[in-house]
């Protein structure tokens, strides 16, 4: 109480008060301390799983980026006409997996693929932390082209004697980009001379198409005889193997075609063994077959193609482009270019007789066509850089020389098919016999023949209805696609025996099918 | 009067005895923290280690993606291959990319224009995961080492093992390839916890 009193009156503080003021610094000291202490801990924390946060938030808005990249295929594929699809320049946006994505076809951001493809790009958003991130991906693609082969066979493929087969790439960059060999039924390798993909094993080998000469291999892009092993037993899968196409064993995606090796899928096989063979190593090892190169064996199912001759008929006639040459074959009162047997001959010989002269556009022949070139002439229809499309109503069987040649400066020019062997709408019950010997039969069901010695140079898709023969000697020099169909015969889809092929694949003719896409590269731009 | 006249100040006793009082408060303020401080230590580690890990997968995985999976365009190294002694999971693929691996993606024809080859490796001595951008070829060599390594980039350290396997494995054709690392964390020797911390991611090749 005195103190208190002693306080009241003005003394100076009591110890008691005084020593209150010194814990109470001490308490705020010591709760500074650990306030500092755990803000810093909770601000440590905090970083790391802000970090962690968006790391989580990159890898879900790649993968939506990556859905939208789906998306945009998806709707390529049902469009009714994939080669014109596209977006507006803002593109689609969709929410998605608690993101959303956006897509362009050829439009907006979405460019830079070569022309006459597409160009798909996505990004992908996902809000994590009050920030946006996004990922963005970019594909090419070649539209209505439901897969990719340089050479299809709906029935057999057949490579025979000591032919020699390139399925090289037609842009030729850095070493790659081979073009795929595929069937319905069987690929069949008769014997250990075929050579396919066989780049200057032993020596260098020199090719001669329609640019010149040129050591094989500088059609795949390599600078330099590559230096491989070809013994399949030293090196089964040497590394060149890379730079070359698959084999497609496919099925069509509406059922199972039989084939001689009771596989769901095609199957590949050597000599007259019904054994399917597993894989290239297979291929190249047990089978001996050690001049053929290929990447992998791969099973596929893909749609079953085929091209209509109404499309190709009303197409020629429509065309007028070729009215001169109807005049100068005494056609005068003949504007388009749907022929007769006669009328075509005529045409051509004006060609033939008048240089600077060549066909246009789509010309559709009501039958089959023997083309007997002399040895000493080039058959040139379409000219150096044409865009001539040779439909044929039967069967067109060559001997001698043979060009149609497009402009492939152009997506169009690529585009264009070169020679389309549709059938007679009616073929012959009595098959004529062709080529040496008569050793080849045809009956109008819409085959090609190269007799012995020919020579094809061509451009774009060359399509048959009923299977293509390459004889002895004979040769072909195309820049585009083969696809072979069947008339429900027993005639295989391509053979090649003892002759010369060099197939620069070009995926662009394939559109002509226009169905569906197939992809060329893919990109993550970021 | 007197005595609280004296006791205007602190003796040095008064003085010495609060300041023990106070460190010993402090004291057991801290032993009390302590753990906590230790839990955050190794928390803080261990994320950073995680952070590491995952930046080095980061560095990958664009490569990974826009590679491919034909075979002698992306190899994986076994020990019979030689990645072995100085080396450890070893792979080597191809990239698009031009200006030492990292410019921009080309392309021919729509399709990727390869350009380099990216080596990548475990050195164990220096526990560190290297990668080595290779513009003379296109082509992975067969075994490994490949002619020259450098220069290199460092891209994950204190990594303790590192592997790539093809997928699915044993299968003639794989079509991803997955990545494991493990990496130590530092300054856990005391600690009950694992000394490494361990990621395994799958990437799938888009071309």
């Amino acid at each position: 109480m005195t103190a208190m009193h002693q306080h009241s009156r003005g003394t100076p503080p009591s110890r008691d008060t005084g020593e209150r003021g010194q814990a109470l610094l001490a308490l705020l000291l010591a709760a500074t301390f650990v306030t500092v202490i755990g803000v810093s801990l909770v601000g440590l924390m905090h970083t790391d799983m802000s970090h962690a946060t968006i790391q989580y938030a990159v890898s879900r808005s790649y993968y939506i980026a990556q859905a939208g990249l789906e998306e945009a295929t998806a709707h390529v594929f049902e469009a009714a006409d994939p080669l014109t699809d596209a977006t507006s320049a803002i593109g689609v946006t969709a929410p998605y997996g608690g993101g959303q994505y956006t897509y362009w076809i050829d439009a907006g951001p979405a460019t830079g693929c070569s022309a006459g493809l597409k160009t798909l790009e996505a990004v992908g958003q996902v809000t994590a932390l009050g920030r946006v991130i996004p990922a963005r991906v970019r594909a090419c693609a070649v539209p209505g082209t439901p897969f990719l082969a340089a050479l299809f066979g709906v029935s057999q493929v057949e490579f025979q004697g000591t032919s020699q087969t390139y399925l090289a790439p037609y842009d030729v960059g850095t070493p790659g980009g081979g073009g795929n060999l595929g069937s319905f039924s069987e690929i069949n390798f008769e014997g250990t001379e075929v050579r396919l993909n066989a780049l200057s094993e032993d020596a260098t080998t020199l090719m001669t198409v329609r640019d010149g000469a040129f050591a094989d291999y500088a059609l795949f892009g390599f600078f330099a005889r590559p230096d491989y092993n070809p013994t399949p037993t030293e090196d089964p899968t040497p590394w060149v193997l890379g730079v070359f196409g698959d084999i497609l064993k496919a099925q069509p995606a509406t059922g199972v075609i039989p084939n001689p090796c009771g596989t769901a899928y095609a199957c590949v096989t050597v000599g007259n063994n019904i054994t399917d063979v597993p894989s290239v190593a297979d291929l190249r090892e047990a089978n001996y077959l050690q001049h053929v190169y290929m990447k992998r064996l791969r099973e596929a199912t893909v749609p079953q193609l085929a091209l209509d001759p109404a499309f190709f008929q009303h197409q020629a006639e429509q065309n007028t482009t070729n009215s001169d040459l109807n005049k100068l074959a005494g056609l005068a009162a003949k504007t388009d270019s749907h022929y007769t047997y006669n009328e075509f001959y005529s045409v051509v010989s004006q060609v033939v007789m008048h240089p600077g002269h060549y066909l246009q556009g789509t010309v559709y022949v009501d039958a089959t066509l023997p083309f007997s070139v002399p040895a000493n002439l080039t058959l040139n229809l379409g000219g150096p850089a044409g865009n001539l499309t040779l439909a044929v109503a039967g069967d067109l069987v060559l001997n001698g020389t043979l060009v149609n040649t497009h402009d492939l400066t152009t997506a169009s020019g690529r585009r264009t098919p070169g020679i389309v062997v549709l059938g007679a709408p009616q073929p012959a019950s009595n098959p004529t016999r062709w080529c040496t010997g008569g050793q080849e039969y045809a009956t109008g069901s819409g085959r090609l023949i190269m007799c012995e010695g020919s020579s094809l140079v061509v451009d774009g898709l060359v399509y048959t209805q009923d299977g293509m023969v390459v004889r002895p000697r004979a040769s072909v020099d195309q820049v585009g696609a083969m696809y072979h169909n069947n008339q429900n015969s027993p005639d295989p889809s391509f053979t090649t025996r003892d002759a010369t092929v060099v197939l620069r694949f070009d995926p662009l003719a394939l559109s002509i099918f226009g169905k569906g896409m197939s992809m060329l590269s893919w990109q993550q731009l970021h | 009067m007197k005595r609280f006249s004296a006791e205007g100040g602190f003796t040095l006793i008064d003085l010495t005895v609060g300041l023990v009082l106070l460190g010993i408060v402090l004291l057991s303020i801290y032993a009390l923290f302590r753990p906590t401080f230790a839990f955050s230590r190794i928390v803080g580690e261990r994320l950073a280690a995680q952070q590491d890990i995952r930046l080095a997968i980061d560095r990958m995985s664009r490569d990974l993606h826009e590679t491919t999976m034909v075979p002698g365009r992306l190899r994986v190294y076994a020990a019979e291959a030689g990645c072995a002694g100085d080396y450890e999971g070893c792979i080597g693929f191809v990239t698009a990319r031009d200006s030492e691996c990292t410019g921009s993606f080309q392309l021919m024809g729509g399709a990727p224009n390869w350009q380099a080859t990216l080596y990548v490796w475990r050195d164990t001595a220096a526990n560190e995961l290297r990668l080595h951008c290779e513009t003379n070829t296109t082509f992975p060599v067969a075994t490994w080492p490949p002619p020259s390594l450098e220069p290199y980039t460092v891209i994950g350290t204190r990594v303790v093992a590192a592997s790539f396997t093809l997928e699915p494995f044993g299968k003639p054709e794989p079509t991803s390839v997955a990545m494991a690392v493990e990496e130590q964390v530092p300054g856990l020797s005391r600690s009950s916890l694992p000394k490494t911390l361990f990621n395994r991611t799958v990437f799938v090749p888009q071309n």
